[in-house]
């Protein structure tokens, strides 16, 4: 990554970590339109332009000022979608883990402050930032803020996201039959398909470590028959179904797939794996051959 | 002045008629058309008859405002207010015009572009109207109003058949879901768009337009928000409006658009709510795309959703059907019948009960699994009685047992197909099975019987060439040759080319050879051999042949018959003993050289394919060939010894050299597999020729110059087994494991298994042990390594503490004669040690001394059996015991090199009974 890349990157966030108007919806349908908020205690301090009419000789003009309003009396912070969460999942599926990170942490970092209010996008970016980590293979890092995001994160939803880190890091760790009932426990809830997809592709890691190459095949093959839209998932979902497809001795649709993983996720993370797996393949083919 | 007060009383009330007629008197009592106060008079009388409703004079009144105050202060409004008027009015043309002219006015775009397209559609103009659209939904969808947009517009793309267009607009739209405020529409444009393309075969279409309907939950949810919403805003909108007249107007003109929309949603989420879920329908569709697109496992992952998350769902049936059929095709039996019991006993009765009976049996038929599928038969003909594949399943369940060797349910399940079905399409293979029932169970002379009925009904039926054949089978049996030679003759005649003709042909040997006519016989087996297509016949009548021909001290005949062998069937497994013969053969005549030229030449066509495992087998053969020297010339050549004259001593043999030059011709050429499996030879023949040092050597060699990948099964296997008893088990471990990977179909393949376990066990990864052993023994069913993959499977379950299952196999090596021997040693000794890890001392004392009294021969396990009974005896505190039990070990002097032997030296001595 050039120099000139990363000013890019810079500006980007500079530009829309701050930008945008920053409302705090009232439960009693009030909008408050602030310039800036900030977190003190259970209050989210709204900076608000009060205009002040001409007197005695002085102009009108407008004067800044903070009000603070409680958690309980607020419905929602109104805050517009950070760029760096569309931005990111591409940068970790063209295989820039590394550059997703450093897009996605300042991200996290603001909105640390508000992570249990309604409307705070810090869920969404310190499940990113987690799976930025996880793509580079830093689980060390990853592992405390998965703990964090289960523990704290504002809907049941984020918890559940969690859950599926935490299951995956158990399918890591080669505890595959402890995986699976956690990853069906989110699939019979979860209702956002991230979480549902990610569920699916981690069950199907599972499966395939316990050499249960059906279930494994109909797990992954949830990302791509309802989730395609899922791009992060995808090539993992297409990896394991063809390693699962090996598993069941079918070659061809192994091979297939492969070969779709790697005409259109071309820089994944997985890419490289796909083609020692169409190796293998190719490999195995020839073994099944008959001899000349 | 009354006037006018009173009408804005009437207007504040909403009494809109009074209003404006208030208005309009109003204006009357103006003398001055162009009096100030006439604009505002003229809005609100056109506000209120927009209001009332009446829309021709709201037109009025407005285009009287505009031809008098084209620039007055409410100038823009009254365009918007004719405007919405004129469409109301259903002037669309007008309405249209004036619309389009408020587009670049930004704050009116969206409200002007959403008429004009109303206007457009209303007056049969959908051209114009996409124009519009299209210009509304660009660059990008960002208000509720463009998503509505985008929705009529996919709508209209789809009217007009332009499906790519519509479909690139539900994505969109997928990603704008927080936008839409009409997701009915939506999903009965993506529900009508995926059947269009299914219907035109563009699968992948079909399915994005599925994958955009929105389901149940989330419609619901969405109208009542925009239906909560749209009241809020009615409400909202007309309390900030009191007291303003002129904006309460303008609210008012907007609301009633807003109000409209409103009951329509209303109605829709009303009617939305008494529709039946459409989510499983939907996805029967999704799977009939994956289905048709020939993507079943995608199909199976849909078909499941149905079953899992829509229990109620009537198309579960459907649904599990469709799974049934789908892992059908893609060849994964059990799953079928899993899933076939499953329908049967949710759908006992349902629609398709008859055909999944027939698929759980058919299936397992198709796998071989014939206990299977007559137990699914049998079972389907109880459950689904009226299945139209009643009667197939009645043949086939014959069928099942027939292979199963049980001809006596056999026949009684083709007489009752016969009963029910006389003309049935299996009728005649059912009767010829009869009489076939009869052959296989020694019934000569009934089968005869039941041949010439099955003959005398289809002489040229199906069956007819092989009820002839079984007919001569059974005449054999009665020793009535002649009629078989009589027979075979016009069956030769009459099935020329016929797949059968080598069992007649060794049936018409097995005639002569019964009678003695030995040349005929021989003739009758070579013409089996050469054509059968059976591995069995072939080589029955090979070896008959050669048998007779020995009888008739025809060698030549011998060699060459076996030369033509090999060479029309190189992979064939009789292969090796052809070579035998052909060595003993050519060695009777003296020709060992021309076998020895036979193998090389052979082995030239072969020894770069690492996959024929034969080629190992000629080299061993090559290499015995080589490791005797060769007979000197015929007596009749050399000269007779003179009385007392000695032999002159023959010249030194080189075997290495003679084996070194029968191989020249194939090292020229050589590959890496080649120059490996060359070194075998040589190794073989030093092992031959009782040089094991040299031959350690070799392998040691060939481990280090040749990588995996270059070596053939055999190699793998064998330097595998090398390396590790060598303790190099990282090295063994790549070998077996590329053995095992490249080479799944290889007769060695129970090495690469039992070798992996071995590894496994002796880096104590346990676990990963027991499954290598038992795929070794379950799925490969190992032959050569049984023993080793026994003993390692015990090995390993002892390991894991499972003692009862790890004292089973033992027991089992250990009682079986063939493997008598060091192994019976080893496993007898765990027995021991199973016994003392359970704490009962005396029973495994019992069991070491087995070892060292019946097993004297095998040290190790004698040394190590003492050693564990004192262990024991002391447990037990009979340390006197112990300390003889020592002792006698100490007598064994064949023992005093073991280790053990000086660890019994120390325990003694700590027990201060040191000898």
């Amino acid at each position: 990554m050039g120099g000139g890349n990363m000013k890019w990157l810079a500006a980007l966030l500079l530009a829309t970590v701050s930008a945008g108007a920053q409302n705090i919806v009232l439960k009693d349908g009030k909008v408050v339109t602030s310039k800036g908020l900030r977190r003190q205690g259970d209050t989210i301090m709204a900076t608000i332009e009060i205009p002040v009419p001409a007197i005695e000789g002085k102009p009108a003009h407008v004067q800044t000022g903070e009000v603070g309003y409680p958690l309980p009396q607020i419905a929602r912070l109104d805050f517009p979608e950070p760029a760096q969460l569309r931005t990111a999942p591409d940068l970790i599926l063209a295989g820039k883990a590394p550059e997703a990170l450093a897009l996605i942490e300042p991200v996290v970092k603001y909105y640390e402050p508000f992570r249990d209010a309604p409307g705070s996008w810090w869920d969404e970016a310190a499940l990113l930032k987690a799976e930025a980590l996880q793509a580079m293979g830093n689980y060390k890092d990853a592992e405390p803020l998965i703990q964090s995001l289960a523990r704290i994160g504002g809907d049941p939803e984020t918890a559940r996201a969690a859950k599926v880190f935490v299951g995956a890091g158990l399918t890591r760790r080669g505890e595959y039959a402890k995986a699976v009932p956690l990853f069906d426990e989110v699939l019979k809830d979860a209702v956002k398909p991230v979480t549902i997809a990610s569920a699916s592709v981690h069950k199907g890691q599972s499966h395939l470590g316990l050499k249960e190459y059906e279930s494994a095949l109909l797990a992954f093959l949830q990302v791509p028959v309802f989730y395609p839209g899922q791009k992060l998932l995808v090539p993992q979902a297409l990896l394991g179904s063809a390693k699962a497809y090996v598993g069941l001795e079918d070659l061809p649709q192994a091979r297939n797939t492969l070969n779709e993983l790697l005409k259109d996720y071309a820089a994944s993370p997985q890419a490289a794996e796909a083609r020692a797996e169409l190796d293998r393949v190719a490999r195995r083919e020839k073994a099944l051959a008959p001899p000349k | 002045m009354k006037a006018y007060n009173g009408a804005m009383v009437a207007f504040n009330a909403g009494q809109w008629n009074e209003a404006a007629a208030g208005f309009e008197a109003t204006m009357k009592l103006l003398a001055d058309e162009k009096a100030p106060q006439m604009p505002p008079l003229l809005y609100l009388s056109g506000a209120a008859w927009f209001n009332a409703p009446d829309y021709v004079k709201a037109v009025e009144a407005f285009k009287r405002y505009l031809a008098k105050f084209p620039a007055g202060e409410k100038a823009g409004e009254v365009r918007l207010g004719l405007a919405r008027a004129l469409l109301r009015a259903q002037n669309f043309d007008e309405a249209a015009a004036l619309f389009a002219q408020m587009e670049a006015v930004p704050a009116l775009r969206e409200e002007a572009q959403s008429a004009q397209v109303q206007a457009y559609r209303e007056a049969g103009k959908p051209e114009k109207a996409i124009e519009v659209l299209e210009r509304m939904i660009a660059p990008e969808i960002r208000t509720t109003a463009q998503a509505g947009g985008a929705i009529t517009l996919a709508q209209l793309y789809a009217d007009k058949k332009e499906s790519a267009k519509a479909v690139a607009l539900l994505q969109k739209l997928e990603t704008k879901s927080a936008l839409i405020e009409n997701p009915v529409a939506l999903n009965g444009i993506a529900v009508k768009l995926g059947d269009d393309f299914l219907t035109a075969r563009q699968f992948a279409e079909a399915l994005a337009s599925y994958r955009a309907v929105r389901s149940r939950e989330e419609v619901i949810r969405f109208q009542k928000s925009r239906i909560a919403g749209m009241e809020q805003r009615l409400e909202m909108s007309v309390k900030g409006a009191v007291g303003n007249p002129q904006m309460m107007a303008q609210v008012q003109m907007i609301n009633a658009g807003v109000r409209d929309t409103l009951e329509e949603a209303k109605r829709l989420l009303e009617e939305y709510e008494k529709l039946p879920d459409f989510g499983p329908a939907l996805l029967l569709r999704m799977a009939r795309a994956f289905y048709d697109w020939e993507k079943r496992w995608e199909a199976i992952v849909v078909y499941d959703r149905v079953l899992t998350r829509y229990p109620q769902a009537t198309e579960r049936e459907a649904a599990l059907f469709g799974t049934i059929i789908a892992a059908a095709e893609v060849g994964q039996a059990k799953m079928c019948q899993r899933l076939c019991s499953q329908y049967m006993e949710q759908f006992k009765d349902g629609p398709n009960a008859g055909t999944v009976g027939y698929l759980s049996g058919a299936v397992a038929l198709q796998a071989q699994d014939f206990k299977g599928a007559e137990n699914y038969f049998g079972v389907m003909l109880e459950k689904v009685p009226n299945s139209e594949y009643k009667g197939t399943m009645r043949f086939l369940l014959g069928n099942t047992r027939f292979m199963q060797g049980n001809y006596e349910g056999a026949l009684k399940d083709y007489r009752k197909y016969l009963e029910d079905y006389p003309a049935g399409p299996e009728a005649e293979e059912a009767g010829y099975r009869i009489a076939l029932s009869a052959v296989f169970t020694g019934e000569y002379e009934k089968a005869m019987g039941l041949l010439q009925e099955y003959l005398g009904k289809h002489p040229q039926g199906n069956f007819a060439s092989d009820a002839r054949y079984r007919l001569m089978v059974c005449k054999y049996a009665a020793s009535l040759y002649a009629d078989v030679l009589a027979d075979g003759a016009n069956w030769l005649r009459d099935y020329p080319q016929n797949p059968q003709e080598g069992e007649v042909q060794a049936l018409v040997g097995d005639c002569h050879a019964a009678e003695n006519r030995l040349e005929e016989a021989v003739k009758a087996y070579q013409a089996a051999y050469q054509r059968t297509t059976s591995d069995e016949v072939l080589n029955y009548a090979l070896f008959e042949a050669s048998k007779h021909l020995q009888k008739l001290g025809k060698w030549p005949e011998v060699a060459a018959m076996f030369e033509e062998f090999v060479r029309a069937k190189p992979d064939h497994p009789a292969v090796v003993s052809a070579m035998f013969w052909i060595g003993k053969a050519r060695a009777k005549e003296g020709k060992t050289e021309e076998a020895k030229t036979f193998l090389v030449e052979n082995l030239k066509k072969y020894i770069a394919e690492p996959k024929r495992e034969a080629v190992e087998l000629l080299l061993q053969q090559l290499a015995q060939l080589c490791a005797k020297r060769p007979r000197p010339a015929t007596p009749a050549a050399t000269a007779p010894l003179a009385a007392g004259e000695t032999p002159a001593p023959l010249p030194p043999y080189d075997a290495a050299a003679e084996l070194a030059k029968q191989l020249a011709p194939l090292e020229s050429t050589a590959d890496a597999t080649t120059k490996a499996r060359l070194l075998y030879a040589q190794a073989e023949l030093a092992r031959l020729t009782k040089k094991p040092a040299e031959a350690d050597r070799i392998f040691l060699e060939m481990a280090g110059r040749f990588k995996p990948e270059e070596l053939s099964p055999v190699l793998l296997a064998q330097l595998g087994d090398f390396l590790f008893a060598r303790g190099d088990a990282d090295k063994a471990a790549a070998l077996f494991q590329s053995l095992r990977e490249d080479f799944p179909k290889s007769d060695y393949l129970d090495y690469a298994y039992t070798g992996l376990g071995d590894v496994a066990l002796a880096q104590k990864q346990n676990d990963k042990a027991l499954e290598l052993y038992t795929e070794a023994l379950d799925k490969i069913g190992a032959t050569t390594k049984l023993k080793e993959a026994t003993l390692g499977k015990a090995r390993a379950l002892f390991a894991l503490k499972r003692y009862d299952e790890a004292r089973k196999l033992f027991e089992q090596v250990a009682s079986i004669r063939e493997w008598r021997g060091e192994s019976t040693a080893f496993a007898v000794y765990s027995l021991g040690e199973i016994e003392a890890e359970q704490g009962k001392h005396a029973e495994a004392i019992a069991l070491y001394r087995r070892v060292f009294v019946a097993y004297q021969k095998y040290l190790p396990w004698v040394a190590k059996s003492y050693l564990r009974a004192a262990d024991n005896f002391d447990k037990l505190g009979k340390r006197q015991d112990a300390i003889d039990n020592l002792k006698e070990m100490l007598r064994n002097e064949k023992l005093t090199k073991f280790p053990e032997t000086e660890e019994a030296r120390k325990r003694l001595s700590e027990w201060g009974a040191a000898t």
